[in-house]
């Protein structure tokens, strides 16, 4: 196996006066990589140039060392999961993995067997002989995921996976595509529009906006990009006084704003991991009860706002 | 949760990724079809007005033997009422097709199934194929199996002893039964491909074929080349050319020759395109 499993120089695609992605060079790692963009930014345009069914405009696009385009023996290698589904022609689960299954050959014995096994992988067993209709989204996604992997590709292209499903099959899910690294030995390419959801799964991230790659590389040198700007801490609780006279002294911070009746504090500070080394002990020598602590910032909007600077 | 080994590794360049992989699609529109409460009550009221009786008139009728009159005409049945060539069998046949098609592809493009396909091995030809055989599994139930059956029938219980001619005529009705069952699917599956809406594409298969029936019977009178643009003239001149009775002399055979090509070569042609353009279109 080659050790990039997906290879983007100069790749553009545009839908008639719409941009969906714009000179994108990209290079992906074996393991797992999340591409983490707001929605619109080009994700899913990524995954259906990877998987052959749309053609660049300009540039190339390689994916395991193969041109996607007319490369049906390539997706025998390739398992995808798209971001929305189209189960509704199927009574139960079964049947669909039964079908997308057969779609790759499996036959008989081999089909029955490779079924029952993705399901229990995927951890589907349970719920696959019912009725589709009655599918919560967290199920749902199980079920997709199961037919991405029904023929045991080397990588998986996973469009928002997690999208719609509720925090316990989130958390479950984000297990599951970690394993199929981890154990199984699957490239998985992920995307997601949560930054902190990809930040669970793998370090190593590619940030998508408006068709470009506007970075790429280590989760934690993205979160160094962001230290570097100005982010917005907010603190929730009471007997603050104390505490914030003393960030006010803090070189780090640069303003603070009372909201809603100076129950709540939004703190600017730059270099932000100092000020979170800070903080724990300036509340307990303050003697501040503070009940909620959180960056306002520690959304990918925010991010995107610092690396794209004044060019949006 | 529990990540268990997985113990089989399906693809190592052993298998062929596209030889009959088509007939999964349609295996899986045979067996959907087969659900369709509009599919049976057309199968069951065309069988019962038009195939039962001759069916069944041979062994209370046994003709001598099986002949193409007999096929195409109902000449020696009980009713006498011309079979193949009736008129009743060839609205049941449109009608089929219409209701057959009309979702076989409209459903992929509503609820974009086209990834389902297109990120598995397969090639365009296949999911065309897929379809168009799929199709053609369910139209055979009423255009191809019943005609045979009758043939089957006609030999079991044939007076004279010309087995050898009866077979040859039966060979004939099995060629004639799969052309009839595959020769309005390109269009039908042609206009599916192009709405998202099934009834528009039933429909609009129904009144181009019901219209142009109309046109030509309007049009003959000028010029019996008219005929060529009738569905149900280029079926029945079909059957001739396969029975091996030939053209009627009014008819032109370039002329029919383009008359086929324009009812299935280029809307499979167009249907490619289309395909290949959605995919393009994501």
């Amino acid at each position: 196996m080659t050790s990039t499993v997906l290879k983007a120089k100069g790749l553009s695609k545009w839908y008639d006066d719409v941009i969906g992605i714009n000179s994108l060079n990209i290079e992906i790692a074996t393991g797992i990589t999340g591409i983490v963009g707001p929605n619109g930014a080009g994700k899913s345009t990524i995954f259906k140039l990877a998987t052959g069914m749309i053609k660049p405009n300009k540039g190339r696009i390689s994916v395991l060392g193969e041109d996607p385009w007319l490369n049906g023996p390539l997706m025998r290698k390739i398992g995808f999961c798209p971001d929305y589904d189209n189960l509704s022609d199927y009574s139960d689960g079964k049947r669909f993995l039964r079908y997308v299954g057969s779609l790759h050959g499996l036959r008989d014995k081999e089909l029955d067997k490779r079924v029952s096994k993705t399901a229990e992988l995927v951890g589907a067993e349970d719920f696959l002989n019912k009725d589709i209709e009655k599918y919560s989204k967290g199920m749902r996604q199980r079920l997709k995921l199961a037919g991405a992997l029904i023929h045991d590709p080397d990588l998986l292209l996973l469009d928002e996976p997690l999208s719609g499903a509720d925090p316990e099959a989130r958390r479950d899910l984000i297990e599951l595509i970690k394993g199929l690294h981890e154990e199984k030995g699957h490239d998985v390419l992920v995307s997601s529009h949560v930054l902190n959801e990809i930040e669970r799964m793998t370090s190593s991230i590619a940030l998508i906006y408006k068709g470009r790659v506007i970075a790429s590389g280590d989760i934690a040198e993205i979160r160094e990009l962001m230290d570097e700007h100005p982010q917005h801490i907010v603190l929730e609780g009471k007997n603050k006084k104390g505490l914030v006279k003393e960030l006010i002294e803090m070189e780090q911070v640069l303003s603070i704003t009372f909201e809603e009746g100076r129950k709540r504090i939004v703190i600017e500070v730059e270099k932000a991991d100092v000020f979170f080394n800070v903080i724990p002990s300036l509340i307990k020598n303050t003697g501040a009860e503070i009940f909620e602590m959180y960056s306002m910032d520690d959304n990918l909007q925010a991010v995107f706002d610092y690396l794209v600077g004044g060019k949006r | 949760m529990g990540i268990d080994p997985i113990e089989y590794t399906v693809w190592k360049d052993k298998k062929t990724p596209f030889r009959k992989r088509f007939l999964v699609i349609s295996e899986k529109i045979f067996r959907k079809k087969l659900r369709s409460k509009a599919i049976w009550i057309l199968l069951v009221i065309g069988y019962f007005l038009v195939h039962v009786f001759t069916i069944s008139s041979a062994p209370f009728y046994p003709p001598e033997e099986l002949t193409k009159e007999l096929i195409l005409y109902g000449e020696g049945t009980l009713t006498g009422e011309p079979y193949l060539k009736g008129g009743l069998f060839f609205i049941f046949t449109i009608l089929l097709v219409s209701v057959v098609s009309s979702d076989i592809m409209s459903q992929d493009i509503r609820e974009n199934s086209f990834v389902l396909y297109f990120s598995r091995p397969l090639r365009t030809v296949d999911y065309i194929s897929g379809k168009i055989f799929g199709g053609l599994s369910i139209m055979s139930l009423y255009c191809a199996i019943p005609p045979i059956l009758v043939g089957i029938s006609v030999i079991a219980t044939q007076t004279g002893d010309n087995y050898l001619g009866s077979l040859q005529i039966l060979g004939l009705t099995i060629v004639a039964g799969i052309f009839t069952s595959f020769l309005y699917l390109p269009y039908a599956v042609l206009l599916s491909s192009l709405t998202e809406r099934k009834a528009y594409s039933g429909i609009g298969t129904f009144m181009t074929f019901f219209v142009l029936t109309i046109v030509s019977e309007l049009f003959t009178t000028f010029d019996p080349n008219w005929k060529l643009i009738g569905p149900e003239n280029l079926l029945h001149f079909s059957y001739d050319v396969i029975y091996g009775i030939g053209l009627p002399e009014d008819v032109n055979l370039g002329l029919y020759i383009i008359a086929m090509i324009a009812l299935i070569i280029l809307p499979l042609m167009a249907l490619y395109i289309r395909i290949r353009r959605k995919e393009v279109e994501g």
